[in-house]
């Protein structure tokens, strides 16, 4: 039992490093190839955890060379349109004008309950709001609304104001944090004054985000309220 | 770019160790085969004293090769060369007929792991 436990162990350290090296992607976001790819992982994974007659190498090694392919072909991908469309496909334009391409959905095979699905999910209900709508290469839908039908911003409305930065978290669970301080030039003597003057030490902080005007918020440990 | 530089670098290090890993199974298996080889001739010249040594040599060395060997291949396989080898002291000391069988059984069973090891087209498929 012991042999199986530190080969899981030993897999598992294996495995976090290995989706680290594929990087940092959610699993709507993968590529199919991708998909593919960390579902093999995942299958190959448990064989020498399963079957402890085979060597470890026999799970290690495949699992270690998907990884780094699929790291190589994404840096060939990023130097060549051409591999990118191999290995990712390309986007397939199905409403163009306002009029649904059928030949295009056709090829693809995405029929029109997935264009409903997917304009539901993006709160679209009417498809005549629609004037342009992309099959993404990762199997989502983006769309783009009649003139009407889109969102009204800031700029339709002529409001004026500054383009900030989003407040970041400097203080997590009674730790600073160096990174989004430097990124928010916010010292640990600043934090501290802050702070003194909130009357709460920086250890009964759970969370502490300014932002960059120097506005902050500051949730206590031990109560529910923010200062 | 570091992942890149790590993804070329690991499958390096793979293809080395493959390499390596063909190598060291050939010189390892080739000296038992050359063992079994000695161990026929005395067999065949009446020497069982010679034959009885080569025979606990060739143990000896496949006690050191199978932990190594264990890291490329499987349990199953290094099973059969074990029980084979296993049987070849008892067979001398008896002076067993099927000695030759059992020590060209072991000759064969070497090979195979060598085989498998190989990266041809008929372990590929």
């Amino acid at each position: 039992m012991s042999v199986v436990f530190i080969r899981a162990v030993i897999l598992y350290v294996l495995l976090i490093f290995t989706v680290r090296l594929m990087g940092k992607r959610q699993i709507g976001e993968l590529q199919p190839s991708e998909l593919a790819i960390t579902i093999l992982i995942s299958n190959i994974a448990t064989l020498p955890v399963e079957n402890t007659g085979i060597p470890l190498l026999t799970g290690i090694i495949p699992i270690i060379t998907l990884a780094a392919l699929d790291v190589i072909m994404s840096w060939l991908g990023m130097k060549s349109r051409r591999i990118r469309q191999f290995t990712c496909g390309k986007p397939i334009i199905i409403i163009n004008g306002g009029q649904i391409d059928r030949k295009a959905m056709k090829s693809i095979r995405f029929t029109v309950d997935d264009l409903s699905a997917s304009l539901r999910e993006q709160g679209i209900f009417d498809i005549s709001e629609v004037q342009f709508a992309v099959v993404e290469t990762t199997g989502k839908l983006s769309v783009y609304q009649k003139f009407q039908n889109r969102s009204v911003t800031n700029q339709d409305m002529q409001l004026k104001g500054k383009d900030d930065d989003p407040p970041d978290i400097v203080i997590s669970d009674g730790e600073l944090v160096p990174a989004a301080m430097e990124r928010l030039d916010v010292t640990e003597q600043w934090i501290e004054n802050t702070l003194r003057r909130e009357k709460i030490k920086p250890e009964d902080v759970f969370i502490m985000s300014v932002s960059p005007d120097k506005k902050y918020t500051v949730i206590p440990k031990n109560q529910r309220r923010y200062l | 770019m570091n992942r890149v530089v790590t993804a070329f670098l690991l499958i390096a290090v793979i293809i080395a160790y493959s390499t390596v890993s063909v190598f060291v199974i050939h010189r390892e298996s080739a000296e038992l085969t050359a063992i079994t080889d000695s161990i026929s001739e005395y067999n065949k010249n009446g020497d069982t004293a010679n034959a009885s040594a080569a025979a606990e040599e060739l143990t000896e060395k496949w006690l050191s090769f199978e932990k190594k060997m264990s890291v490329f291949v499987s349990d199953e396989r290094l099973g059969e060369l074990s029980k084979a080898i296993a049987k070849i002291p008892p067979y001398i000391t008896a002076a067993n007929d099927e000695l030759n069988a059992e020590l060209e059984n072991v000759r064969r069973q070497l090979w195979l792991v060598y085989r498998s090891e190989l990266p041809v087209w008929y372990n590929i498929l």
